[in-house]
């Protein structure tokens, strides 16, 4: 989808970054992380030409970009930023239509496709479409940000630390409802964190830049088990790497057939041993299933799926095996 | 003392009721409104509303309210204007105190020129009534209510706008009207009608002449300037001493130069570029514009946040769509502020380009001058002052829209 042959881009004689090869496969999510002015930002912007570069190429979908007007290449490429950068005079709809609007749609395409969107971001159309930016909070601001970067409908989304700007819990959320999207949208996605969690709970695949250059290009789970690099464990960090592995687990995956131990009523789940407890739901982490854990000082746990229905068990030794990178 | 006491003791003054309490316990509440309201009574009991003069010339007797040549006019008028006052400075009804307040200011005028017929009855033909201290003092009394009232009812700035009009007409109708001609004003402006509203429409295509260059000079230069450094370093310094040299100097400074054109090119001089009219004084008031809107341009496209133009350049806008639907926009509302301070600054710096000849409404002011005749002089100050503040109001309003525009 994404093609990167020998990427550099030098202001005067500072390299910012230097020869990069990469691919990003057509559907994958894919976050390049690394301390500040290791040249992530960089690359991202040169994949639609924000910044050109100063030797090397990029394709996308085969095309050379550097041989398509960099407006109407944009245009097919969806850039969201931190902060959001919404146009502060015009109102939630019109800022989302417009790319659909430099694309010369019709006004009724445009209606549908903002309504389409507003709904996907759980923003009520009735309320938030007349609104203007400064009306919304930091959370409604950057879903409208997200809304109007694929409102075209683009194959490539680019996103500049996205979520960057909000608290922890908005930016969970946000992050849990965009990977919902992105997975049923099948959108490419090209992002720049710091934030390591962030990466590894969004990303596919991460590449672990610095000076420049990539230092590894992989999935979440080889760079915690194998980095190829100093750098790379300490970004990564080797305290909590048990934890980064089990976060990259369903507790879904992790789960064993339940025991008769489990009594679901009203759709409360019943412990025959201990009473009520909170079950584990299958699409939280191997992570957050330790956490309920040690919570409710239990060593199992059921986990049972959005409708409430029990699917099996979970407990330490399930975790340990994760933790320990053998599940 | 008086007040701590009145202070601490706020609640307890209403059920000892002593009047020295009593009063103590009013007086931090006075306001402004309260302030400027007692400072208008004391204006009208103790400054003459009119002066009588024996002719246009020479200073006169002053009368106050009180010595209106009808003893019982002269108890009525006195009473009626000091409950007009104390009901503007004292009623807290916010829309009633404005009204009360701008009805006080047009019934002063009207009441002038009532005073006016009263003391001329009977005199020389020569004699003239002008206005008094008295009556300025509280004409501004009046205002600063009615001005304190209207910012404070915020209103929409259309009707802000609609406001400052019908105050303007019922000024113009109350002047114009049969109860004002015997003032002295008035009888300069019948001895200068014809030339009068010529030289107001003079001041006017002055003031826009100079205007209208300066902001399609000035808003592509402040523009260039927010693209290029070296533009900036270039023009803005320059632009800065201008503005510092004084307008009589810069009056003087053009002629010389106009003058050598003139002579050398005589086609110049017969399209009217001259050493002295209306040419070095329209040079001379766009360079004193430019800063302003050059300044407030740049201001305007600094002002919008760099986010929201990598976000038009990321979705792929083309330069001059970002220019015209994000950055022009957002921009604008600094832009007019710039054109705000320009148009007022004109009106009152046109004043001053009638001494090269110019023409405009300053020509009664140094008319005036030099007869020595007070009236005359107001008969192009008044007018500058209220178009002064009718525009300054007018493009508030503007500004206030764009910027709600969102």
């Amino acid at each position: 989808m994404i093609v990167a042959e020998g990427l550099t881009k030098t202001y005067g004689d500072i390299p910012a970054v230097r020869r990069l090869d990469f691919e990003v496969r057509a559907g994958e999510v894919v976050a390049l992380v690394g301390t500040s002015g290791c040249g992530k930002s960089t690359t991202l912007k040169m994949i639609n030409r924000l910044i050109e570069p100063s030797a090397g190429r990029i394709l996308v979908n085969g095309v050379d970009t550097a041989s398509v007007n960099p407006e109407k290449l944009r245009l097919g490429i969806g850039y969201a930023i931190q902060g959001a950068g919404l146009f502060p005079h015009w109102n939630v709809a019109d800022n989302i239509a417009t790319v659909p609007r430099l694309l010369g749609w019709d006004k009724a395409r445009i209606d549908r496709r903002v309504e389409e969107l507003l709904g996907l971001l759980h923003l009520d159309p009735a309320i938030f479409a007349r609104k203007l930016p400064h009306q919304l909070s930091g959370g409604q601001q950057q879903r409208v940000g997200v809304a109007r970067a694929i409102a075209a409908e683009p194959a490539v989304l680019l996103m500049d630390e996205p979520f960057g700007a909000l608290d922890p819990i908005t930016r969970l959320r946000l992050q849990d409802e965009f990977l919902s999207l992105q997975k049923r949208q099948g959108i490419t996605v090209v992002m720049v964190t710091h934030d390591m969690d962030e990466a590894f709970k969004m990303a596919g695949r991460v590449a672990v830049m610095d000076k420049g250059i990539i230092l590894q290009f992989d999935t979440p789970d080889a760079l915690v088990r194998r980095p190829a690099h100093p750098f790379v464990r300490e970004l990564v960090g080797t305290q909590d790497s048990g934890l980064r592995l089990l976060s990259l687990e369903a507790a879904r995956d992790l789960a064993s057939p339940a025991s008769g131990r489990w009594q679901i009523e009203n759709g409360l789940v019943l412990d025959r041993e201990r009473g009520a407890v909170e079950p584990v739901l299958a699409e939280e982490s191997g992570r957050e299933a330790a956490s309920k854990l040690l919570w409710q000082g239990a060593d199992l746990l059921p986990v049972v799926d959005a409708g409430g229905a029990l699917l099996g068990e979970v407990g330490f030794d399930a975790l340990r095996r994760a933790g320990r990178g053998e599940a | 003392m008086t007040t701590r006491l009145a202070g601490m003791q706020g609640s307890a003054s209403s059920k000892v009721d002593s009047p020295a309490r009593r009063l103590a316990g009013r007086l931090p509440r006075l306001g402004l409104s309260g302030t400027v309201a007692l400072a208008t009574v004391l204006a009208l009991l103790a400054l003459p509303l009119a002066n009588l003069q024996p002719n246009r010339i020479l200073s006169g007797v002053g009368y106050r309210l009180w010595q209106w040549p009808q003893p019982a006019t002269a108890a009525l008028v006195t009473l009626v204007f000091v409950a007009l006052a104390l009901a503007a400075g004292f009623v807290r009804q916010r829309t009633a105190s404005t009204m009360v307040a701008g009805a006080g200011a047009g019934l002063l005028l009207a009441a002038a020129g009532a005073m006016a017929t009263a003391l001329l009855t009977g005199a020389t033909p020569f004699a003239r009534v002008s206005l008094g201290s008295g009556f300025w003092i509280a004409l501004l009394g009046f205002g600063l209510i009615a001005a304190d009232g209207l910012v404070k009812l915020s209103l929409k700035p259309l009707t802000r706008v609609a406001v400052t009009m019908l105050a303007v007409a019922a000024a113009v109708a109350i002047l114009a009207s049969e109860v004002s001609r015997n003032l002295s004003i008035m009888r300069e402006y019948r001895n200068y009608a014809d030339s009068f509203w010529a030289e107001a429409a003079q001041h006017l295509v002055l003031v826009f002449g100079s205007l209208v260059p300066a902001v399609l000079i000035g808003i592509p230069l402040g523009y260039l300037c927010h693209r290029s450094p070296a533009a900036r370093a270039a023009a803005l310094p320059v632009l800065e001493v201008v503005q510092t040299i004084p307008s009589i100097a810069m009056f003087g400074l053009l002629m010389a130069p106009l003058a050598a054109l003139a002579l050398a090119f005589p086609a110049l001089g017969e399209l009217g570029i001259r050493g002295i009219g209306a040419t070095p004084a329209l040079i001379a008031l766009i360079l004193y514009s430019l800063l302003p809107v050059v300044a407030n341009t740049l201001a305007g496209f600094r002002s919008v946040d760099p986010a929201v133009v990598e976000a038009a350049r990321g979705m792929g806008m083309s330069p001059r769509r970002r220019l015209f639907s994000v950055e022009w926009p957002l921009a604008l509302p600094v832009v007019v502020t710039g054109i705000r301070v320009v148009l007022v600054q004109n009106i009152g710096l046109v004043a001053i380009a009638a001494l090269i000849g110019a023409g405009g409404l300053g020509s009664f002011i140094f008319r005036g001058m030099n007869q020595t005749a007070m009236d005359l002089v107001l008969l192009g100050a008044v007018p500058i002052l209220g178009l002064a503040l009718a525009s300054a109001i007018v493009l508030d309003a503007v500004t206030e829209m764009l910027e709600s525009r969102g």
